[in-house]
């Protein structure tokens, strides 16, 4: 078809060129590429948090065992055996006294790698009746059957060999399996280097000789000079030793001294105590000592010469002990019984101790046998050297981890079955990084391989009371770092109990404020005066936190307390005088006031909050006087006055509001009847009456109620009030009230003055006055888009991080009191994120700390929005 | 007026009571009280930080029990006895061991501001307070009395602070250049260790290279050794002597004097003149003693690189977002539950956007290209370079946290364009690309600026998450620099807003930092303010255009 000559002369095409087409589709496919990429990035947020935390909800896992099959013991004498594995868990090792032989095995398929004899290097090791070895070191002790015991070293050693070191048999090794090598093996670690290991096992140190029947269990813990070594011998006598090695500065010789005592058998009564088993608190200030009947001993060994016994407890609970294991970080001990129950012990400040140091041992965790129908008796214990996670394995086989914070199980394999033990262990051990169990009978060494998930973390640990080590009883706490054995306290409820007390407080406070200032800006403000405040309080909308943060914690906290007395006057002396005001006002004749009306908010900015303030100063000395006792900080900490003063505070909002009642229903109807015809003068004069009689009541009903709730002594002190801090809820309140007020107020104006303007035309022209208007018209109908206000402002509230981390003192403590401080999720997650290690239980829970912020403030926001959407809508309908 | 029959049936007190007179005036009460914080807070932040580097008068007070004290008065206040007593500035940390000193107006016999007496800001140690009394070099006096020293230190000082600045220079910039260049070779050696093996010849090479760098740079290390020595040797032995308000004699070298002045005897443009100084110092230079002296410039051109580049990434995404939303989805439930949504999102506490940055920027996505693109210096000293926090980290996390304001507002710019435009477009032939290219987003742009600065200002502001994603309280390699490649992503960097926590929070002298914290808060808000004020500014524009532009 020929194209239609337009009136330029030039052919007009009147087809879309290709290159506008082209670029159409190109600007679709970007822009909806782009567009939903970028919203899918938005909200992959909440996907990752929940990544990031749902792990710790994870059930630990177990691999299938490696079996090693082991020669039995020569003779009949019983084996001993210790167990262990490197850093890696990839290689165990097995010292086994009974047959005399050290072992190294390839845990991956179970295979001996090397298998020597005990020589002569190691000295009478072979000989010994009791071993143990401090978790996570090579420092041991030996007891032997003629009483002695002896230092030594026994564990494993590995150093990472030097390239050109790596012979070629090494060198073709699958990443995690061992090869012999002299005097020990060679490993291919993970990380794709070559480690040299080796098991040392040397008896070292003097031998002692102070007790004189065979040596049945010993304990040893190193302090700083030296080692301190428990024995017991089977007759039950204790020997307690201190060894302290110093090296004389002349001669350059090494003296080793040795102090202790030795505690002899219970002689008298009719069953004496006989200890069976020894062990040491890792700071080597407490002896616990146990009898195979269950009766326990703790003793102060804090002077090794004069050990004195602090008390008795019952270890056993009915049943026999068999076996007991000092816990990671040396403060607790776990006891398993022949009915098949562990208990976990530790010392704790009681009120009812009966030991002269206040401590009393308690069984803070008790753990039921797996069966609860048939119980098997617990036949060892082995803690694990990096966290409050043992196993235990009872008669069956069965072989059960368990967590001593959480006091929960955390996983179970059965030991004894065809591919693996021929009878129930005789002794476990935790290795690697926490990622591979040991057990071993006489005749085989099985290992499993095994991810304990984060044990310390369960719904319990997180939102339940837990009984922490030491801690007097089960109590919600939130406490990370420490020292390397601390045992960490992942509660969550003081910091819920944090975030809630910010949110309350400053939304009690920015609350009322930011609406009442609505209303007035909105329905009595000129829109000329209207238009230049609003763009101010937005302004102060878009201050950054942590200014305001800054201001509170340096600027108000010091200003409030110094002046704390009028602070806490003006809350209640701000508004009356306002009140008062106001009936001043009315006094002026109707002409003036109408004039005036513009002016109304100078002249209460100007004078009516200046004088309330003088007037909160000038009363405050009096209201500390009068009602707590002259000083109101000390009144707070408890020290002097009357319970009055809290009372009376408490309850002046609820007596004003009963007394306004009184007004409203009793005096105004007659007042109506009664002022017919009076002047406008007269009956403001009349209202000025009212309202002196109607604070009078106020006060006076408050008064009584407080001298009742005094009288039958009761206090608010300790409830929400309480020791003064510089850093504590109110200044938060204060700081958090500069971010929410704006967004509240802005919000909730722009609810009230899109409220149709007809509507109030209407209400006004029925000869409704202005404020009747407001409150019975405009309020109603724009409650949804308040109520929305409200909600932001309580999102922003909820998640505010630096306000609380700078005004909030940030100590985790859970308590309602107005002046005291506390940490929310949003300040712990500010603090403790970068310090805590990638992947890790505190890392994980931080982020659970996000999501729950998150989620919380979603929901707030959704639910905002959706009233803000209906009342839109309903809006739109009037 | 009261026999009148008409009025004789109201009741006086109902319509006083319909006025609601008293709630009124709470209300307005509020609407005041929220005024007065804001206008109290603004007021209380410009003026504390407008005054910081104003000089003000030293004073000696001689005290009732002999004590002789120089010092600024900070602050007065009613004593807990009902007295009056003053906070002052003693300084001097070394001899007294505190900055500050409250003296009871009792205690006070007389208060002098002698012409001499001197305030010195050194470069360790807090201020210094006291009367010049000799100019020493070495053993030698150059100058005697207090009016012949204070001239001969005023002539001789800005060659000594040349000199020192010359020092300071080399070692931080071209011993830092040398030190690079240095770890740059170390680093091949260990590529090449880890590309070709041990034993490679590729790695002999890249050793033999660092051997040749490391000789070359211990040569000029050298140079720059007998320069630095030079410049240091010719600064030693100059000193000026004070004696302090109790008479104790003191020798300040004078490398260590940053600036000294007499206030006592200022002229008012003289005055000015220490002012403006002192604010350049603030401005331009390096931070000193723990933040709370010298300036703060490595924390400002942070803060604008992070904005800026905050800006570059957000303005894209969001403005492609909105678009999206407004000119292509189909409307219906999803959109609708999008937008929500993405509403929402603007009300996440900015802490959980920090959490997700530190978690999915740096160690997810950093640690990823640390393990691809940097793994010799991961193996080499263990240093994460992009998996840990840094400037791009940082402000992508921004980026993201102000991506919602960005849509909502560009959004609703669009929606703002009159559909009457669009359809005049279509009509006239345009294509839907070429409608928004040449229709839509010229309308829309101040919109799309108005939430583009907005966003900004939250971001200049917002510094809970950076403290998680980068922000350090001592950087000063700048993230944007003259060196090669002159931007740093991965660096660390200083931020005004985090410098408000550090420095007010953390500092080991609070009550000495505390001015600095309010020039520093100051001058953010200043920026802050100025960008709202360009936003609101914007908007009225945009305004105005559309009432006279409507169809």
């Amino acid at each position: 078809m020929k194209p239609d000559p337009s009136f330029t002369g030039r052919a007009r095409r009147r087809t879309t060129r290709p290159g506008v087409r082209f670029g159409d589709a190109c600007a679709r496919a970007v822009i909806t590429l782009g567009g939903i990429g970028t919203i899918a990035a938005v909200l992959l947020m909440g996907v990752f948090l929940l990544s990031v935390a749902l792990p710790l909800f994870r059930s630990a896992s177990v691999g299938g065992p490696a079996l090693t099959a082991i020669e039995g013991a020569e003779g009949n004498r019983p084996p001993l055996l210790a167990l262990g594995t490197d850093e890696s868990g990839g290689i165990g090792w097995s010292l086994d006294l009974g047959a005399g032989r050290i072992r190294l095995l390839d845990l991956a398929d179970g295979a001996v790698v090397s298998d020597r004899p005990l020589d002569g290097s190691d000295g009478d090791l072979g000989q010994a009746t009791a071993l143990r070895v401090h978790p996570g070191s090579t420092l041991a002790v030996v007891g032997f059957a003629d009483g002695s015991f002896r230092t030594a070293t026994v564990g494993i050693e590995s150093t990472f060999l030097p390239a050109a070191e790596v012979d070629d048999d090494a060198r073709q090794l699958l990443v995690g399996r061992a090869i012999a090598a002299v005097d020990g093996a060679v490993l291919r670690t993970a990380d794709d280097r070559w480690a040299r290991i080796r098991v040392v096992a040397a008896v070292a140190g003097e031998t002692s000789r102070e007790v004189s029947g065979r040596i049945v269990d010993v304990d040893v813990t190193p302090l700083a000079g030296g080692p301190l070594i428990a024995a017991v011998d089977e007759s039950g006598a204790i020997r307690v030793e201190r060894r302290s090695t110093k090296r004389n500065m002349l001669t350059g010789k090494e003296v080793t001294k040795r102090d202790g005592t030795t505690i002899p058998p219970e002689e008298s009564g009719a069953s004496p105590f006989r200890a069976a088993h020894v062990r040491l608190s890792e700071l080597g200030d407490h002896l616990w000592a146990i009898a195979t009947d269950g009766r326990g001993k703790r003793y102060s060994i804090r002077d090794i010469d004069r050990p004195e016994v602090m008390e008795s407890f019952d270890a056993g609970v009915g049943a026999e002990v068999t076996s007991v294991v000092r816990l990671f970080g040396g403060n607790a001990l776990a006891v398993g019984d022949t009915a098949g129950t562990v208990r976990v012990f530790f010392t704790s400040r009681q009120p009812d101790a009966a030991a002269e140091d206040g401590l009393a041992v308690v069984v803070a965790k008790t753990f039921p046998p797996a069966d609860p129908a048939s119980p098997q008796a617990v036949v060892t214990l082995a803690a694990s050297p990096r966290s409050r996670l043992f196993a235990a394995a009872d008669a069956s086989g069965k072989v059960r981890l368990l967590h001593s914070t959480a006091g929960a199980d955390v996983l179970a394999v059965n030991a004894v079955a065809a591919d693996r033990l021929a009878s129930a262990p005789r002794i476990l051990a935790i290795g690697g990084r926490e990622t591979t169990l040991l057990a071993a009978d006489e005749r085989g060494i099985a290992a499993w391989d095994f991810d304990a998930g984060y044990p310390e973390i369960n719904p319990r640990t997180l939102f339940g009371a837990v009984w922490y080590e030491n801690y007097p009883a089960a109590v919600h706490a939130w406490e990370t770092t420490g020292h390397q054995t601390f045992e960490s306290k992942y509660g969550f409820i003081p910091l819920v109990v944090g975030t809630i007390k910010a949110t309350l407080y400053a939304m009690l406070f920015a609350t009322p404020v930011a609406i009442l200032a609505a209303i007035f800006s909105s329905q009595f403000l000129h829109p000329s005066w209207r238009a230049r405040i609003k763009p101010v309080i937005e302004m102060m909308a878009s201050l950054p936190s942590v200014v305001l943060g800054f201001m509170a914690g340096l600027v108000i906290a010091p200003l409030v307390e110094r002046g704390l007395a009028p602070v806490i006057t003006g809350f209640f002396v701000v508004p009356l005088t306002l009140l008062l005001g106001a009936h001043l006002w009315q006094l002026l004749p109707t002409a003036a006031r109408m004039r005036l009306a513009p002016w109304r908010l100078p002249i209460i900015g100007c004078v009516g909050l200046p004088a309330g303030s003088l007037a909160s100063a000038v009363a405050a000395p009096h209201v500390e006087r009068l009602l707590f006792g002259g000083d109101l900080r000390s009144w707070l900490d408890g020290r002097g006055g009357s319970g009055l003063g809290g009372w009376v505070i408490a309850f002046l909002p609820v007596a004003a509001i009963a007394a306004t009642m009184v007004c409203g229903r009793l005096v105004n109807p007659w007042l109506r009847s009664a002022s017919v015809g009076w002047h406008p003068r007269r009956a403001a004069l009349v209202s000025l009456a009212v309202f002196i009689g109607g604070v009078a009541l106020a006060v006076a009903l408050a008064v009584a109620a407080g001298t009742f709730l005094d009288a039958i002594r009761l206090d608010a002190r300790g409830g929400l009030l309480g020791s003064y801090v510089q850093r504590n809820a109110m200044i938060v309140a204060f700081g958090m009230s500069f971010a929410v007020i704006p967004l509240i107020f802005t919000i909730a104006d722009d609810a009230l003055s899109s409220v149709p303007d007809h509507l109030r035309s209407a209400s006004l022209g029925a000869g409704a006055t202005p404020w009747q208007t407001a409150i019975r018209v405009i309020l109603p109908a724009a409650t949804s888009g308040i109520f929305s206000a409200v909600m932001i402002g309580l999102g922003r509230a909820v998640g505010e991080t630096m306000i609380v981390l700078m005004a909030a003192g940030n100590t985790p403590i859970m308590d309602w009191n107005l002046f005291s401080g506390f940490q929310t999720l949003s300040a712990a997650i500010a603090t403790e994120l970068p310090e805590a290690a990638r992947d890790s239980a505190h890392y994980r829970v931080l982020f659970l700390a996000a999501l729950t912020l998150f989620a919380l403030t979603f929901v707030l926001n959704t639910v905002a929005e959706i009233i803000r959407e209906r009342f839109r809508r309903r809006s739109h309908e009037l | 007026m009261s026999s009148d029959p008409s009025r004789r049936r109201r009741s006086a007190h109902a319509a006083l009571a319909a006025h609601g007179e008293a709630w009124v005036w709470l209300t307005g009460g509020c609407l005041a009280l929220a005024m007065a914080m804001i206008i109290g807070l603004l007021g209380y932040i410009v003026s504390e930080g407008v005054a910081t580097f104003w000089p003000r008068p030293l004073e000696l007070l001689e005290l009732a029990d002999g004590r002789r004290v120089l010092g600024e008065q900070t602050a007065r206040d009613q004593a807990p006895d009902g007295g009056g007593r003053r906070l002052m500035r003693t300084a001097n940390f070394e001899l007294t061991g505190k900055h500050f000193e409250w003296f009871d107006d009792a205690q006070v016999k007389t208060a002098t501001t002698p012409a001499s007496a001197t305030v010195v800001e050194r470069l360790e140690g807090g201020r210094f307070h006291g009367f010049p009394t000799r100019l020493l070099h070495g053993e030698e006096v150059l100058a005697e009395g207090a009016d012949a020293a204070w001239k001969g230190f005023e002539t001789r000082h800005p060659e000594v602070r040349r000199r020192w600045r010359e020092a300071w220079r080399i070692d931080k910039q071209d011993r830092g250049e040398l030190q690079r260049r240095l770890r740059a070779a170390r680093l091949a050696v260990v590529r090449a260790e880890l590309n070709s093996g041990p034993e490679s010849p590729a790695r002999a090479a890249a050793a033999a290279a660092e051997e040749a760098i490391a000789k070359e740079v211990a040569e000029a290390e050298r140079l720059l050794d007998g320069r630095t020595t030079e410049l240091r040797t010719a600064n030693d032995g100059l000193g000026l002597e004070f004696a302090t308000g109790s008479g104790e004699s003191v020798v300040l070298p004078m490398a260590e004097i940053v600036r000294a002045w007499q206030p006592n005897r200022l002229s008012f443009t003289d005055r000015l003149g220490v002012y403006v100084a002192r604010w350049g110092e603030f401005l331009w230079d390096d931070p000193r003693e723990a933040n709370s002296a010298g300036g703060v410039f490595p924390a400002i051109w942070g803060t604008i690189a992070m904005t800026l580049i905050m800006a570059l990434l957000v303005a894209p995404f969001g403005v492609l977002a909105a678009l999206y939303l407004r000119e292509y989805a189909s409307r219906g439930p999803v959109t609708a539950a999008v937008r929500i949504a993405i509403n929402n999102l603007a009300g996440v506490p900015s802490i959980v956007y920090g959490a997700f940055g530190l978690g999915f920027f740096c160690y997810v996505v950093g640690g990823s290209i640390d393990e691809l693109l940097f793994r010799p210096a991961l193996v080499a000293d263990g240093q994460p370079t992009f998996g840990t926090g840094g400037l791009l980290w940082a402000s992508l996390t921004l980026a993201l946290l102000t991506l919602p304001v960005v849509i909502v507002s560009t959004e609703e710019a669009l929606s703002a364009v009159p559909n009457s435009m669009r359809e005049g477009s279509y009509a006239c032939g345009a294509s839907k690309w070429q409608t928004i290219r040449r229709i839509v987003l010229p309308r829309a742009l101040p919109g799309i600026m108005t939430g583009l600065i907005l966003a900004m200002a939250r971001g200049a502001g917002e510094v809970a998450p950076l403290m998680l994603v980068g922000v350090k309280k001592l950087a000063l390699d700048l993230p944007i620099d003259g060196t090669f490649p002159f931007v740093h992503p991965e660096r660390e960097f200083m931020h005004l807003a985090y410098l408000i926590y550090d420095v007010g929070f953390q500092s080991p002298n609070s009550q000495a930092a505390k001015p600095m914290v309010f020039t520093i808060t100051f001058l953010l808000v200043a920026i802050i303010a100025l960008l709202n004020v360009a936003a609101i500014w914007i908007r009225g524009r945009l305004r105005r255009r559309y009432v006279s532009q409507q169809f």
